[in-house]
């Protein structure tokens, strides 16, 4: 990464998104600055620069001197590169995309989208945390931010299969079902990966992995290279046209689902030839299908909302249905659902390793919830906020368990042994 | 014809002319570009009807500022309302003979001319005392709300302190619409008046008060939830995920 910043690169790029709809919004926003208290970030550090509508002033600045050249009472000024260098920390570091800003402005400026397309003109800059690109690039490179090859995935899959003497099938020639994979569970969570494959089996459900198109993650969207963002799409399309499959089972991870349900169509140019199902989602319909026998589970336990899952999402009922079915402990932290408090972690911002220290302050807000549920344990339903809790949790050396939904899930199924604790 | 009439007809025609175009060019441009994806706040409603009343709450009750801050909320609708009833009340001014309900509105309007100032004041207040609104405010920020104080003052100073020859006034008025200039009366309070209208529907369309036809267009919050049901068409938005920032 070069130290020169091209400044012009970034004008352009800021630009060419303001022309659209973003303009709407950067001429909307009053500066009532409502959606401070709404974001985690604010909220933990108290400083006034992680306010939300802070973070959208260089593209909004750019916006104002190109789109208003004279500039009433001088103010619309070009952008320069301190704005860019001040900037690059707080809108990679500071904002998750959570959307929980854009739920209390009165204008309903959808921050998290700004930040996604400013994003894009720092890295045309030459700016963006090191980190966070690489996981960018591997992606393409290698199918997988972190580095899980076609054929690291057969030998990964092989010995997850074995270990946990469950089928996994990969690469069938036909199935209903495309499942696809965090490359967090992969290497990290790999129980969750047998968890899943325990679940679609016994519900008797026709599915398969495929090295075509595996990788759930979208590094190139977290990072701002819109280029790498098609590519992870377009492998997952490929991968379910070649099996035919109906359905695409997103699996625990919040942002795959966002760019799946929202974006993925607009990317590729053509309507998706499935659905989009959050592996949450699909649970809840096999539940009600009558396919999932499970035991019951006294533990209290409390889910922690994935922000791409429901508030973005809008899959806020379906991980509760499931865990309604057999948690008989089940509580609710207090806020939840749509309007739960993010992990600290999303949007990219678990990849960037300068950022660690704001996301350990921000799980004060997670850990103050769950105490306070009185839960010993908390679900979600997102590979990547428990990375994150899982972490922060190590830190802060909480007591508090962080467990994963289908973890959870598989472990009461009617014929599985039981886990002991 | 004295100097001061010319002057202030030539003004207040620019300033309209401004305004009108100015924010007509906003809001075509607004209405002529489809958001790139669908991304409604949740939970959304998945039908239209719903969509009117989510988008109808937002601008008669400021349903989402009442959510996350009741103080700036007050001051908020306070302003907003106090406005609203004035400009309701200035109708008066430009038709003749006056409207039954405008009628009805003309007592209201002294006080909601008070209100608009004394929400104008909280809402200053808040800007300057609290230190994480404080940071984000831009001198565009403050000059828009003693812009809008300076209006409704003088407003209030001349009705209850120099109290202007209204019907001289209105006949100017009606004149202007006419095309048949009368001469406006001399009162100094009503000049200043008059320049800070000017001045407020010459920024207007340059400035933040675009939230006012903004707020109508806000993708988050007038969209259905039917991402999965029928596929959102922006070619140019694909057009820029793939190729607009190669790198
Ligand atoms: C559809 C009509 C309108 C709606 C829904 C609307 C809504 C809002 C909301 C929700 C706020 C944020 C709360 C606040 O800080 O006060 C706001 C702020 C503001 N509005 Fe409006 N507004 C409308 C029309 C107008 C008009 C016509 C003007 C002036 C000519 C105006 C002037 C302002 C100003 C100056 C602020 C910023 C207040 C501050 O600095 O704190 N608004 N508006
Ligand atoms: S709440 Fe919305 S309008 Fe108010 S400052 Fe934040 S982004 Fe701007
Ligand atoms: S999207 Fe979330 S993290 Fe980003 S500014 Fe808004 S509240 Fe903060």
């Amino acid at each position: 990464m070069s130290t020169s910043i091209d400044l012009k690169a970034a004008t352009r790029t800021f630009l060419a998104q303001t022309e659209g709809h973003l303009a709407t919004y950067l001429e909307g926003c009053v500066h009532c600055g409502a959606c401070a208290d709404a974001c985690h970030f604010y909220t933990a550090s108290g400083d006034p620069r992680h306010t939300p509508a802070y973070k959208l002033f260089p593209i909004a600045k750019a916006h104002r001197n190109h789109k208003f050249p004279f500039g009433w009472f001088g103010f619309a000024r070009p952008i320069g590169e301190r704005d860019l260098r001040e900037w690059e920390e707080l809108l990679f570091d500071t904002c998750t995309m959570c959307g929980r800003c854009t739920m209390i402005c009165p204008m309903g400026i959808d921050i998290a989208a700004i930040v996604a397309g400013a994003r894009r003109a720092f890295v045309a800059a030459g700016l963006g945390p090191a980190d966070l690109l690489a996981a960018a690039d591997s992606s393409r490179d290698h199918g997988s931010p972190l580095g899980v090859t076609a054929d690291k995935l057969r030998d990964r899959i092989a010995w997850i299969a074995d270990d946990n003497d469950v089928t996994i099938p990969l690469d069938q020639a036909k199935a209903d079902v495309l499942l696809t994979l965090s490359s967090v569970e992969t290497m990290k969570y790999p129980q969750s990966v047998a968890a899943m494959a325990k679940l679609l089996n016994h519900a008797g459900v026709s599915w398969t992995l495929s090295t075509k198109g595996y990788e759930a993650t979208n590094f190139g969207y977290l990072a701002g290279k819109g280029a790498i963002a098609k590519t992870m799409v377009e492998r997952v399309v490929a991968a379910a046209e070649s099996v035919g499959a109906k359905t695409v089972v997103i699996p625990e991870c919040g942002h795959a689902y966002g760019v799946m349900r929202w974006s993925a169509a607009a990317m590729l140019g053509r309507p998706l030839p499935f659905q989009v199902l959050h592996i949450s989602e699909f649970l809840a319909h096999l539940m009600r299908e009558g396919k999932l026998q499970l035991t019951p589970f006294d533990e209290p336990i409390t889910y922690h909302d994935p922000c791409q899952v429901s508030r973005r999402g809008g899959a806020t009922a379906d991980a509760r249905e499931v865990l309604g079915g057999f948690a008989r402990g089940f509580r609710e932290m207090t806020p939840t659902g749509d309007e739960n408090w993010c992990c600290g972690g999303g949007g990219g911002v678990q990849a960037i390793g300068r950022a660690a220290n704001l996301r350990y302050q921000v799980f004060k807000l997670k850990m103050d919830q769950v105490e306070k549920s009185g839960a010993k344990t908390m679900v979600s339903a997102c590979s990547n906020c428990r990375l994150t809790m899982d972490e922060s949790k190590a830190h802060w050396q909480w007591p508090g368990g962080i467990d994963s939904l289908v973890e959870i899930v598989a472990d009461h199924l009617v014929e599985a042994p039981r886990k002991t604790q | 014809m004295p100097i001061m009439t010319v002057i202030y007809a030539l003004l207040l025609y620019g300033a309209a002319a401004v305004f009108g175009l100015g924010v007509s060019y906003r809001v075509l441009t607004y209405a002529r570009t489809p958001a790139p994806l669908k991304i409604p706040t949740m939970p959304a409603p998945v039908t239209r009807t719903g969509v009117v009343f989510r988008v109808a709450r937002e601008v008669a009750l400021f349903e989402s500022l009442f959510k996350s801050s009741k103080w700036t909320w007050i001051f908020a609708v306070m302003f907003h309302l106090g406005l609203l009833l004035e400009v309701v009340r200035h109708l008066r001014y430009f038709i003749q003979p006056i409207w039954f309900w405008t009628v009805l509105v003309q007592p209201f309007g002294v006080y909601g001319g008070v209100v608009m100032v004394v929400g104008l004041l909280g809402l200053l207040g808040r800007r300057v005392l609290i230190a994480r609104v404080r940071y984000i405010s831009q001198p565009s920020d403050y000059l828009m709300l003693l812009l809008l104080l300076g209006i409704g003052l003088s407003g209030l100073a001349i009705k209850f302190l120099d109290h202007t020859d209204i019907v001289s006034f209105k006949a100017f008025v009606l004149g202007l619409l006419y095309f048949d200039w009368q001469p406006l009366p001399d009162s100094p309070l009503l000049l200043a008046h008059l320049s800070m209208v000017a001045a407020l529907l010459i920024a207007f369309p340059f400035s933040k008060l675009l939230h006012a036809p903004g707020v109508f267009f806000s993708p988050t919050r007038n969209q259905v939830d039917d991402a999965r049901e029928r596929r959102h068409l922006a070619p140019w938005a694909a057009q820029l995920e793939g190729a607009g920032d190669e790198v």
